[in-house]
């Protein structure tokens, strides 16, 4: 096969996987708010339901990579090409490119998805939290937070009796859910430049930005996340520094 | 050409709604709680908890609460 014609496999190959993997998400665009609403906003199943999505979606992205180093390179090399030739180099980063722009599209339509969610959740919790709720002993009314998702002590100050007050599992949800939707889409610009910056050195195979340089974006994007949660629920304020530090040791440290 | 499409299209939306379907029936269904108050009472003389008391002992009839 001559080098044109393996390019333009490889090249409809590439156009293929895209139209694909466009397809699968534009279909599921609509179902899974619907599958949110049906199940009265049960967080559990739309998190399975999209994780079925999520592996089709990554399948297809992963193809890339594979189709690359297990057929199209050696089809390449068994035309007297090297691995340092520039045309090579081409293809191969062709897919490489198209693999992370994927993986950032991806990344970008979960947390869209999941922060359009999590709204309509937050919407319904505070709808609940906002109705009255009456003391057991002496049906005075009392005042319930409407940011705050955990139970807690509220004190009746007509009878001075304690009443213990359960926000219910659709607000309990609020915090298992919601704040990290919408924390993740808050923060979503500095981490996709994150994974940019660190897909740069991966292409060129070595560190075009230093590890100082990559952690820019990444604090940012734990700040953004963090102060967006500290928004939606201001009792996590006094543990900002902390989780902070938590966050960023695992780039630091580890990375 | 029309037939294929189509046929791409039925194929698409089984997967789809089998993962949904998956979804819906192999996620473990818990009771939901409702919003509410509740109070706890001392099961002997039926007072409820007054603020700035503890929950080991009832602040009216001395009862161990748990």
């Amino acid at each position: 096969m001559s080098f044109i014609a393996t390019q333009q496999r490889w090249d409809t190959f590439l156009a293929k996987i895209r139209d694909r993997f466009y397809e699968v998400l534009n279909k599921t665009e609509a179902a899974l708010p619907l599958l949110f609403e049906a199940t009265d906003f049960e967080t559990i199943t739309f998190q399975n339901a999209w994780q079925g999505i999520y592996s089709q979606a990554s399948d297809l992205i992963h193809k890339i990579e594979n189709t690359w180093f297990d057929k199209v390179e050696q089809t390449f090399l068994d035309l007297d090409i090297d691995y340092d030739n520039a045309q090579f180099i081409k293809e191969r980063n062709k897919g490489f490119k198209l693999q992370h722009e994927l993986q950032q599209e991806l990344k970008s339509y979960e947390v869209r998805i999941f922060a359009d969610a999590a709204k309509k959740l937050v919407s319904n919790a505070k709808d609940t939290l906002s109705k009255d709720f009456c003391c057991t002993q002496c049906q005075a009314k009392l005042p319930i937070k409407d940011n705050f998702f955990r139970s807690y002590y509220t004190t009746c100050d007509y009878c001075q009796t304690v009443n213990t007050f359960e926000p219910g599992t659709k607000a309990r949800n609020v915090e298992h859910f919601a704040i990290n939707a919408l924390g993740e889409e808050a923060a979503l610009e500095h981490y996709l430049k994150y994974e940019h910056l660190k897909f740069q050195n991966y292409l060129s195979d070595r560190d075009i930005f230093s590890k100082d340089e990559l952690i820019t974006p990444y604090r940012k994007y734990v700040e953004t996340y963090l102060k967006k949660r500290i928004e939606v629920i201001p009792d996590y304020q006094g543990r900002y520094e902390k989780d902070l530090s938590a966050k960023m040791s695992f780039i630091i440290d580890y990375s | 050409m029309t037939d294929k499409t189509n046929k791409d299209d039925d194929k698409e939306k089984s997967l789809l709604d089998d993962i949904l379907g998956n979804a819906i029936s192999s996620t473990n269904k818990f009771d939901e709680a409702n919003a509410g108050l509740e109070t706890k009472k001392c099961k002997s003389c039926g007072a409820a908890r007054p603020s700035d008391t503890d929950l080991q002992y009832c602040d009216f009839c001395g009862n161990q609460f748990y």
